[in-house]
């Protein structure tokens, strides 16, 4: 029982006891982050402009596709009202009843007169 | 003495001597917290760098709410937490699986003293209770860790864990009943 007890006691001091107290970091080591830094900011203007040129690689292609997009939109536009002018003039060329050239019909235009 | 803050824009500015001076304020405490997860001072320390560069790359994203210190604690732990998964990765693809292995004990300087022989013990007690946190669920891991960080508040624990104080006080309870199951069958084994 005694010997559970130390046991406890020993297991509680090592809990609550810090774990990292007096470690003292290399003398170099600000040294080497900031080495590390500017090595960091040589490469970093390269790699700035590689960004910028995908950046507006990148709007130049969204500006072409839209661009493309409403192009192919008017066109389909123009090509359906054409379609639809056709649809009328057939009506007319068809010399079916309700065609306009009945009213320049001679015969039409006498019989109203007698 | 020139605050965290306005360091930080000058630093956005492309001052690198105000960086030195953040570098020179805070890394003690920075390794001091990656020394406690991956306890190689040599690790500790290549950790530590990598959590500076990550600030000076990701400086203008730093958007002020919440203190630069802890800011950079969380990252040293998130960095830590990486650098112990892909040594797990590396171990078990090995066929090894403790994080800190026996070999390690030479290398283990949790506290920067000699080593004459009383001090072993001390190391080897030592060793055996972060073996024994890392078998820990993460969250309490993490707890456990900072909290033993000298001078580290709970508050300041609860700020880097993006949780409440409260919710730290209920991970330690939890972490110190569980450390306690583990070492005291540990102990019981070795007398």
């Amino acid at each position: 029982m005694e010997r559970k007890e130390k046991i406890e006691q020993d297991i509680n001091q090592l809990i609550n006891e810090p774990l990292v107290n007096d470690y003292e970091p290399s003398f170099d080591f600000v040294d080497k982050v900031m080495a590390e830094v500017g090595e960091l900011e040589n490469t970093q203007p390269k790699g700035k402009m590689i960004q910028l040129s995908f950046r507006i690689a990148a709007a130049v292609a969204v500006i072409f596709f839209l661009s493309n997009g409403l192009i192919l939109l008017s066109t389909w536009g123009n090509s359906s009202a054409q379609t639809d002018v056709n649809d009328w003039t057939g009506i007319y060329e068809q010399q079916a009843s309700a065609s306009w050239y009945e009213y320049y019909n001679d015969e039409l235009f006498l019989a109203d007169n007698e | 003495m020139t605050n965290d803050k306005t360091l930080i824009e000058q630093v956005a500015n492309g001052d690198t001597k105000a960086f030195k001076t953040l570098v020179e304020r805070h890394h003690k405490r920075v390794i001091h917290i990656c020394l406690s997860f991956v306890a190689v001072p040599a690790d500790a320390e290549d950790v530590a760098q990598e959590v500076f560069i990550e600030v000076f790359k990701s400086i203008d994203n730093y958007r002020g709410d919440a203190a630069l210190s802890t800011w950079l604690y969380r990252l040293s732990v998130n960095k830590s937490l990486d650098f112990i998964r892909q040594k797990k990765r590396q171990k078990r693809g090995s066929g090894l699986v403790q994080v800190v292995e026996q070999s390690d004990l030479e290398n283990m300087s949790i506290s920067s003293k000699q080593l004459p022989s009383d001090q072993i013990e001390e190391q080897e007690r030592k060793m055996i209770l972060h073996q024994a946190i890392n078998k820990l669920p993460e969250r309490q891991k993490v707890a456990v860790f900072l909290s033993k960080i000298e001078e580290m508040a709970q508050q300041e624990v609860a700020d880097i864990m993006k949780t409440s104080v409260s919710s730290v006080e209920s991970l330690l309870v939890r972490a110190k009943r569980k450390l306690k199951e583990m070492l005291l069958t540990e102990k019981e084994e070795m007398y």
